[in-house]
């Protein structure tokens, strides 16, 4: 029987499709927006998060959780983080650094930001293009010459279909 | 397989700005080629500024320098990832040398044996500068540092010598000499270390007034000054070394009984001569006398160096050491390495 203080309060979250979440306050006030809201009063009845679908929400949960029932030490945390991280494609990724930006988590933006860094490392000029659709703006002449400038940086790139 | 259509991500440029200064350099001069406002973003200025600063103020891959003792002409890159030290390159540097003198934001200063012939190195970006150090028949260097002149956006070469000291300029790619005004009484001076665009050195002297740390910044007019000590630190016969820890000066202070190391750091500016004690390092088993200004933060632990280049980790909180791995090491010219894509022009 917990005392009146000692109660932990629990937040429900609803997902842009519409999926609902149970989460402890003392979890969720990781990200900065819940906790503006919880400290405004507004976390009532249920906290709607317009911009992250109900996969990625699961997932900010379970690291919410995760991490929090850690105790002070930057060492375990970040142990954590890394193994939470380390089984995510880059489509996961990018979601979860724009719900992190959005829910302003600045701990996990940078474990999330530095491991997207960590996935593109090794990756072609051509993943990079379509991962992040981007134009290939240059004329092949353009392109052929900034190439050679920086050659040797096109060894031990992983293989790709187009480089 | 390769025709599997992929879906792309639209990530906001300001998430693009987050994610892209975390690569190493060589990712990031491959990803000049993705297209012409890539190019222009990792070209910006300001762009190499910012992953400087990441690079130097989380070094977030643990990455070390050293001089190869096995073959000559080559340094080997190492990192440091769960209490073990292992190679990740040998590093062809692209001149002769023989002395490694100086190292400041990703650049080394290298020279040949007479001193006569200087080379600036970045071996991320595999640029080099070299240059005459025309002095040298009159003056034997005492001391070298590198500095980036914030003021004037230049990159410059220090050099200490008995009576006078010399500046080279990257811009302008001439040396200034000048006499010093203030006798200073060099006696020893230790590697130059440059933080936050200043240069400082340790200068050992047995006298009354002790050692005492001498800078140099080119907002005094180039010249070498001598810097206040903290209060409450006695000098006098000390032991004290210069190292440049998360962008900032500390200073290590071997304490009495030889048991401890003590570790100001001081205020930022160059002006600012408050210092902080940042922590003691207790228990200290080699005896502190052999401890070698190396330190490096490994998430909120220390990596330490000792004179009989015997590493060890030490864990502030709990006061304790812990063993490391280091057999990749050969022990001599070690330096904590930070990624740049910065070269003079």
């Amino acid at each position: 029987m917990a005392a009146e203080t000692g109660t932990p309060t629990t937040l429900t979250l609803k997902s842009n499709d519409d999926e609902l979440f149970s989460v402890a306050e003392s979890a969720a006030i990781l990200s900065v927006t819940i906790r503006n809201m919880v400290e405004d009063g507004c976390a009532g009845g249920v906290i709607p998060l317009d911009n992250v679908d109900g996969k990625t929400l699961a997932s900010v949960i379970t690291y919410m959780n995760g991490i929090s029932a850690i105790p002070a030490d930057e060492e375990k945390k970040k142990s954590y983080r890394d193994k939470f991280l380390s089984d995510k494609d880059f489509e996961t990724l990018a979601d979860m650094v724009l719900a992190a930006n959005y829910l302003n988590m600045s701990c996990l933006m940078d474990a999330v930001s530095a491991k997207i860094a960590q996935v593109m490392e090794k990756k072609s000029v051509g993943w990079v293009r379509r991962k992040f659709g981007i134009e290939n703006d240059y004329t092949p002449e353009e392109e052929a010459a900034v190439k050679e400038e920086h050659k040797w940086t096109f060894e031990g790139v992983e293989t790709d279909d187009d480089n | 397989m390769a025709a599997e259509q992929e879906e792309s991500v639209h990530l906001p440029l300001e998430m693009i700005e987050i994610i892209v200064p975390k690569l190493p350099v060589k990712s990031l001069l491959r990803f000049k080629s993705v297209s012409k406002s890539w190019n222009t973003m990792i070209s910006d200025p300001a762009f190499v500024k910012n992953h400087l600063q990441i690079s130097k103020h989380s070094n977030p891959h643990n990455l070390f320098m050293q001089e190869n003792p096995n073959s000559k002409g080559f340094f080997s890159l190492v990192k440091f990832e769960d209490r073990k030290f292992r190679t990740v390159e040998l590093l062809e540097c692209p001149c002769a040398w023989d002395n490694f003198l100086a190292f400041c934001d990703g650049v080394l200063l290298l020279s040949d044996i007479s001193y006569n012939k200087l080379t600036l190195w970045n071996p991320s970006t595999r640029q080099t500068a070299k240059f005459e150090f025309p002095y040298a028949h009159c003056c034997y260097p005492m001391s070298y540092g590198l500095y980036h002149d914030r003021t004037v956006d230049d990159f410059k070469v220090v050099v200490i010598c008995r009576d006078h000291c010399a500046v080279y300029s990257c811009k302008d790619k001439a040396w200034t000499r000048k006499r010093r005004i203030q006798d200073i009484g060099l006696v020893q001076i230790g590697s130059g270390v440059c933080v936050d665009g200043v240069v400082y050195w340790v200068n050992h002297r047995w006298s009354s007034d002790g050692t005492h740390i001498l800078y140099f910044d080119t907002k005094d007019d180039d010249e070498l000054k001598v810097l206040r000590k903290p209060k409450n630190v006695n000098f006098t016969g000390k032991m004290i070394d210069l190292i440049c820890l998360r962008d900032s000066l500390c200073m290590c202070c071997i304490g009495r009984g030889m048991t401890n190391v003590q570790i100001w750091i001081k205020g930022k500016g160059s002006g600012n001569s408050t210092w902080k004690e940042l922590m003691t390092i207790e228990n200290v088993q080699t005896r502190a006398s052999c401890f070698e200004p190396l330190l490096h933060f490994v998430g909120n632990k220390i990596l330490i160096v000792w004179k009989d280049s015997k590493l060890v980790v030490y864990n502030p909180s709990e006061k304790t050491f812990e063993a490391v791995d280091d057999s990749v090491l050969s022990g001599c010219g070690f330096f904590p390495y930070t990624e740049s894509l910065f070269f003079p022009k």
